[in-house]
């Protein structure tokens, strides 16, 4: 009979706080920036490098948001909890992502790493080797 | 014959205009100046169709290595691989000169390869003809361009042969694919082409033939796709028109007579995935 009692009072406690601890996972789910493609290849280091960004945000919260690449900004939203963004930009060095209140508070973060095959070389010889 | 004074001609004003280009700069400073160092290595599989007159029709695949490396010092090599690169064969050298967009180097390389043919008591293993030239490598009116002069050095076979080559090509990225054409000439002079191609008169099956020189013409094109820092895509294709006595000798004659899936006309094309070190 005791143990029925404890059970029947600590059951619901337990249930309650995995129920805060799932709310404060989705809060935390909610809060993230994905950025694709993670890195930029070109054949050569210092050539300009193509990619299709795409870009989606979340916030547990309405926000006014800008979305940077560097010191560029890449696109705004008012009052918003998600967005996304699909851009094809060039790149020559890391590029970093961030997604700033209009406050410019930064909210999240990541970097597409600038990687490429051969390293710089303003040889001729290595120029026809690299045909 | 005359591009037997045409190409060195070419490389020579190739260093008059590249001085021209280039008043200011100490004279001693493009001798003493070497080119950037550094190089790669990469290994790799290549899948590829080829034909022509010493090659069967189909398909294979194969393994791959090749790589440059450039010192300080000026000296070089150079293992471009196979016929799916420029001037396709080992290469050691030095680096002479840069003067101003040019670069000038000496080279110790391959005018042409080995031959076998096989035909009774006509059958012959030739070696290959080693050449030591000049090399200039710049650019004409936004085309990178390669000059090559040298002479046999295999004097036991035979003396007084002459390797020329000349190269345009223009190369362009899109979205990261690195995309190429070139135009190529090679000559070679009646002693290097006589010595594979010519037939003696002691030849039992085949007609006396004394081979010229001449031009083989060639025409590629491919592409390039990093797809990370160490893998790389490529594929190629290429066009070889040969040079008349090289078609007109009664071997080569002999090989399209008797051989399905040979021809007059050479032509290759190859897919590849290297890792790049």
């Amino acid at each position: 009979m005791n143990f029925i009692l404890r059970t029947s009072l600590l059951l619901p406690a337990i249930i309650c706080s995995k129920v805060t601890l799932a709310e404060q996972s989705d809060d935390f789910q909610h809060e993230a920036l994905t950025v694709s493609p993670k890195q930029c290849t070109t054949l050569k280091q210092g050539e300009t490098c193509y990619l299709d960004l795409e870009v989606a945000w979340r916030t547990s919260t309405e926000k006014s948001t800008c979305l940077f690449a560097n010191a560029n900004k890449l696109q705004c939203w008012h009052n918003k909890k998600q967005g996304e963004l699909k851009k094809q930009i060039t790149m020559r060095n890391d590029l970093v992502i961030t997604l700033q209140t209009v406050n410019k508070q930064v909210l999240h973060t990541q970097t597409i790493r600038y990687a490429w095959v051969h390293k710089k070389n303003n040889s001729k010889a290595m120029r026809w080797r690299m045909f | 014959m005359k591009t037997l004074f045409i190409i060195p001609l070419v490389v020579c004003s190739a260093f008059s205009y590249a001085n021209v280009q280039t008043s200011t700069t100490n004279l001693s400073d493009a001798f003493s100046n070497k080119r950037d160092p550094g190089g790669y290595f990469s290994t790799g599989l290549v899948l590829e169709h080829q034909q022509g007159l010493y090659k069967s029709e189909g398909f294979k695949s194969r393994f791959s290595l090749r790589g440059a490396y450039y010192f300080e010092n000026g000296l070089f090599l150079e293992l471009p691989g196979f016929s799916d690169k420029f001037e396709s064969n080992f290469a050691v050298g030095y680096n002479l000169a840069n003067v101003g967009d040019w670069e000038f180097d000496s080279i110790f390389s391959t005018a042409h390869g080995e031959l076998n043919y096989n035909y009774r008591e006509d059958s012959f293993n030739k070696n290959n003809t080693p050449y030591i030239g000049l090399r200039a490598m710049g650019t004409i009116a936004g085309l990178d361009a390669m000059f090559i002069y040298g002479i046999n050095t295999n004097k036991s076979d035979f003396s007084g042969g002459h390797y020329a080559a000349a190269w345009l090509a223009k190369s362009w990225n899109v979205q990261n694919w690195h995309f190429f054409s070139s135009v190529g000439l090679q000559y070679r002079n009646d002693e290097i082409l006589d010595y594979y191609y010519g037939v003696p008169e002691s030849a039992k099956y085949h007609p006396t033939f004394n081979a010229d020189g001449g031009f083989n013409f060639i025409y590629k094109m491919g592409v390039k796709k990093p797809i990370s820092e160490n893998w790389l895509v490529e594929g190629f294709l290429s066009y070889t028109d040969y040079a008349d006595s090289i078609v007109d000798s009664p071997y080569s004659q002999n090989i399209l007579k008797f051989n399905e899936g040979r021809s007059d006309k050479g032509s290759r094309i190859s897919v590849s995935l290297h890792y790049v070190f």
